[in-house]
């Protein structure tokens, strides 16, 4: 017999924290946001994977005698460029394959330094507190005095636009968040008497905060971390956009919709089709990273 | 110092500076002030007294989870200050009151109990062994050995509690009210297994209580704590059967005996 | 007639392996006057129990009873509405914390007021009159003072105080307190019994007191109802309760706690082995039998209620006698 039959007054909230792995299995499957969100990440991955296999033609390879071909639709379509081509002829289904890859690097290259500053600095200011609380709240507020969006501007004006530029420029950017977060996070277990426990066991300090209190903490980090990833993509287009990220002719959307832009009033699929994949994208990592929040959840002890 | 004490604290002395809001002078509280104790090899010390009277501190300050503001704590005649946090471990280890806090509910409930020899570098194979023997020892069915806590009853947790105490093998063991979070008939089981397990292993107990009828039960010497300092500090039968302060009868009066015919206790009342 | 009657009454809970049968036919009543003691452990279905006669059951309950009648109303047709002005009018319920219990944005004056207005339109001079009143009443120096500080500037004892105050009112019949007392130190609890006891006294007021501290229960109760897995598996006026238990949880249970000058300092306690067994899906015979030490197949055949005396129901298959260990 096992704990969690016997007591009817915890039975409102007898899921207690908490929940074993098939549980979590379980109640994923029922949530439909979270199917929704990852099996459209998931196939965004893909798609970002296997671009060279999947794509009909050289995203770079221009032809200026098919220039601004409509997609297959639109009058003058052919299945030859089932999305059309852009301005300099380029095929837009390829570009719009192959820029999936740019996105998603950004936002996971971003998010993985932003990660690992932000939840190094929030967890040991949430388990010691005092000074080094005060210093790492203070390295906080600086950060969020800053407008995030003119000192990348500025650093990739001064450094020049690439991918690894605007990766480790937003990976320092957008760590704020996680560092709030874990450090709320790890407050709430720090005086529990496991941590307690496991100090007098003899455990050092890096045993008890990798061991002890990250897997209490990670579900926090998990959703942070969706959320930031799917900011830093949409970061990455703004930059690109306005011609301080990612620099042609490598297919990145938001270079895709500046590009387009001069177009948009004679052929808005220029513009529609890498901002549509913009906003599924987006879309699909913050209803995932909802999706795991819920489930993940704890409801407290009983 | 005679041999047979296996503990001992120096004019322990615990102050908190409390902040008094933006501006003012911070205030010094003092939970502990001044308290001295031994603790004899192979005795139980129950210390009681009411929340707030320092004795959770004191029992934190035992187990090198806080540190005095003065005074010290000796282990066998040694010093605890300069003491590995390691070698503290092998020799004293905690129970704590709330079971549902004290162990990692991320953790399995084999990882929970071998942490202590898991950190203390023991090869996987033998921590897995004497794991099986500790659940054995604390009435733990092998089969709960993959579960989590939130899959098991209150009284199991505790035993896990106990089992992570005892696996490494201390001489002392500091237990912080561990059955006020139980139901009775599951202390009762707790208690009996504390006191089958110190006879077996011949260890010493700490006893931090506020249930003056359990602590009259296991303990051999009762230290009596109010605001920080100790009232009295004598063996159980004596200082039940003749109480050495006005604050102690009143704690022993306050007692609620299962005897129906007594009605409330009519003692004098401090204002709350 | 009695203050309270509550006949057969059931709380099931949706599970999603079954139904969980947390109270399964409880009944019991309460005089005016009388303090009845529920007495059992964590999860036998005591608080669900206290609950429910304020409508306060949770959602995912569903409560039935054969009856359930307080002074002549009969409260299974009740609406929200209805159940609104019964509460804290005529029966109030205090709970086990009072941190969490009382709104820390409202000063204990605001929070008494409130109570007092919400079932006498009028002006709050009135209320507030009335306040301070019962806060005299329930033993705190100063009243018109505390009507001004918020509830964390107070410590446990007089929080529970407040409490009490707010149940108290507005002179209810009927006062439900569910382990009101368990968070306090000894002397405080003491004081809070002590009120209880003297209100109880003073107004005729009906007391039903969930605990799971048998010293508690044998100082302070007339009456006491032993709950087991959902069951009242015993009841019966204090004295005789422990005079003479006749199930054998009830006697196993005494035998648990150590009593200084009574169980030997260092002997085992009467520990009771095993768990609780789980509630969950069809229940039949004695929910006690894989625990007791008496046990025979018979015990898992359909329960037969036992009389001792006019006021002593217990539910075994054997009388005390058998059963003595």
């Amino acid at each position: 017999m096992t704990a969690t039959d016997i007591s009817p007054q915890a039975a409102p909230a007898i899921e207690a924290a908490p929940r074993p792995a098939s549980d979590i299995w379980r109640r994923g499957r029922r949530h439909t946001g979270l199917l929704i969100g990852g099996g459209l990440v998931l196939m965004i991955v893909l798609i970002a994977l296997l671009a060279p296999l999947l794509a009909p033609h050289d995203p770079y390879l221009q032809d200026l005698n098919n220039r601004l071909v409509s997609p297959i639709w639109g009058e003058g379509g052919s299945w030859a460029h089932p999305l059309g081509t852009d301005a300099l002829g380029r095929d837009y289904l390829s570009r719009l394959l192959y820029g999936a890859r740019i996105s998603l690097l950004i936002g996971f290259g971003a998010t993985a330094i932003a990660g690992v500053i932000g939840t190094t600095m929030g967890v040991l200011a949430g388990y010691f507190g005092g000074r080094i609380d005060f210093i790492v709240s203070f390295i906080v507020n600086v950060r969020l005095a800053l407008p995030a969006m003119l000192v990348a501007l500025v650093v990739v004006a001064l450094v020049g636009g690439s991918l690894n530029v605007v990766i480790w420029t937003l990976g320092f950017l957008v760590w704020d968040r996680f560092a709030v977060v874990m450090r709320a996070a790890t407050q709430q277990i720090r005086s529990l008497d496991y941590l307690s426990a496991a100090r007098a066991a003899g455990a050092s300090v890096g045993r008890i905060l990798l061991t002890e209190v990250m897997p209490n903490v990670l579900g926090a980090l998990i959703v942070v971390a969706t959320l930031e990833i799917a900011q830093a993509i949409l970061f990455e287009a703004a930059l690109s956009f306005l011609g301080l990220g990612v620099q042609p002719p490598t297919p990145s959307w938001g270079l895709m919709i500046s590009e387009g832009k001069s177009h948009m009033f004679f052929r808005p699929w220029v513009i529609a089709l890498p901002g549509a994949a913009l906003f599924i994208l987006v879309l699909a990592i913050n209803l995932l990273g909802d999706g795991i929040r819920d489930v993940t959840a704890t409801e407290g002890r009983t | 110092m005679s041999d047979d004490i296996l503990l001992s604290a120096r004019n322990i002395r615990r102050d908190f500076r409390v902040s008094a809001g933006f501006g003012k002078r911070a205030r010094t509280v003092s939970a502990v002030r001044g308290v001295s104790l031994d603790v004899k090899k192979g005795g139980v010390l129950g210390i009681v007294g009411e929340s707030g009277c320092g004795k959770s501190t004191l029992a934190k300050i035992l187990l090198g989870l806080d540190e005095a503001t003065s005074g010290e704590v000796l282990f066998q005649g040694q010093t605890m200050a300069g003491m590995n946090r390691k070698t503290r471990a092998r020799h004293i280890q905690p129970i704590f009151q709330d079971p549902y806090l004290s162990l990692n509910p991320r953790k399995r409930v084999d990882t929970i109990i071998g942490l202590p020899l898991r950190v203390a570098g023991v090869p996987e194979r033998d921590i897995r062994t004497r794991v099986a023997e500790m659940m054995e020892l604390t009435g733990l069915p092998l089969r709960l050995a993959g579960t989590f806590p939130s899959q098991m009853s209150g009284g199991q947790r505790q035993r896990v509690a106990i089992a992570r105490a005892l696996i490494s093998r201390p001489e002392l063991v500091v237990c912080d009210e561990p059955t006020s979070a139980l139901d009775v008939s599951i202390q009762a089981q707790i208690l009996n297994l504390l006191q089958d397990l110190r006879r077996e292993l011949g260890l010493t107990y700490v006893l931090i209580s506020h249930n003056l009828a359990v602590v009259e039960h296991i303990a051999t010497e009762v230290m009596v704590m109010n605001h920080g300092e100790v009232v009295e500090h004598r063996p159980t039968a004596e200082l039940f059967a003749r109480p050495g302060s006005a604050y102690t009868q009143m704690l022993l009066d306050s007692i609620l005996t299962p005897e129906p015919g007594k009605g409330l206790p009519e003692i004098a009342l401090t204002d709350a | 007639m009695s203050l309270l009657n509550v006949e057969n009454l059931t709380i099931d809970i949706a599970h999603p392996r079954g139904t969980l049968h947390a109270v399964r036919g409880v009944s019991f009543h309460v005089e005016k006057g009388e303090t009845l003691c529920i007495v059992g452990e964590s999860g036998c279905g005591k608080s669900l129990t206290s609950h429910a006669l304020l409508g306060l059951s949770p959602r995912v309950a569903k409560v039935e009873a054969g009856a359930l009648s307080f002074d002549g109303t009969d409260l299974r047709r009740l609406k929200e509405r209805q159940w609104q002005k019964l509460r804290g009018l005529k029966m109030s319920m205090i709970f086990q914390d009072p941190m969490t219990s009382l709104n820390p944005s409202f000063t204990i004056g605001s929070l008494l007021e409130e109570v007092y207005m919400r079932h006498h339109p009028g002006g709050r001079s009135a209320a507030r009159a009335r306040a301070i009143e019962i806060l005299k009443k329930v033993g705190m120096s100063n009243a018109e003072e505390r009507l001004h500080q918020y509830p964390h500037q107070l410590s446990g004892g007089l929080r529970q105080r407040v409490m009490i105050a707010m149940g108290l009112i507005c002179g209810p019949d009927l006062l439900i307190a569910d382990e009101p007392t368990t968070a306090l130190d000894v002397n405080i609890q003491l004081q809070i019994l002590r009120l209880m006891q003297q209100l109880k006294e003073e107004m005729g007021l009906g007391i039903i007191f969930v605990t799971h501290d048998l010293g508690l229960v044998a100082r302070f109760a007339d009456r006491v109802a032993v709950m087991y897995a959902g069951r009242i598996v015993e009841t019966a006026p204090v004295a005789e309760l422990f005079a003479n238990p006749c199930h054998p949880y009830t006697r196993a249970l005494i035998n648990c706690i150590p009593v200084p000058g009574k169980t030997r300092p260092g002997e085992p306690l009467g520990a009771i082995p095993g768990v609780v067994p789980s509630l969950i899906g069809p229940q039949s015979g004695c929910a006690f039998r894989d625990r007791c030490a008496h046990a025979t197949p018979l015990c898992a055949r359909a329960l037969e209620r036992k009389r001792d005396g006019a006021a002593h129901v217990y539910e075994c298959h054997y009388t005390p006698e058998e059963t003595a260990a």
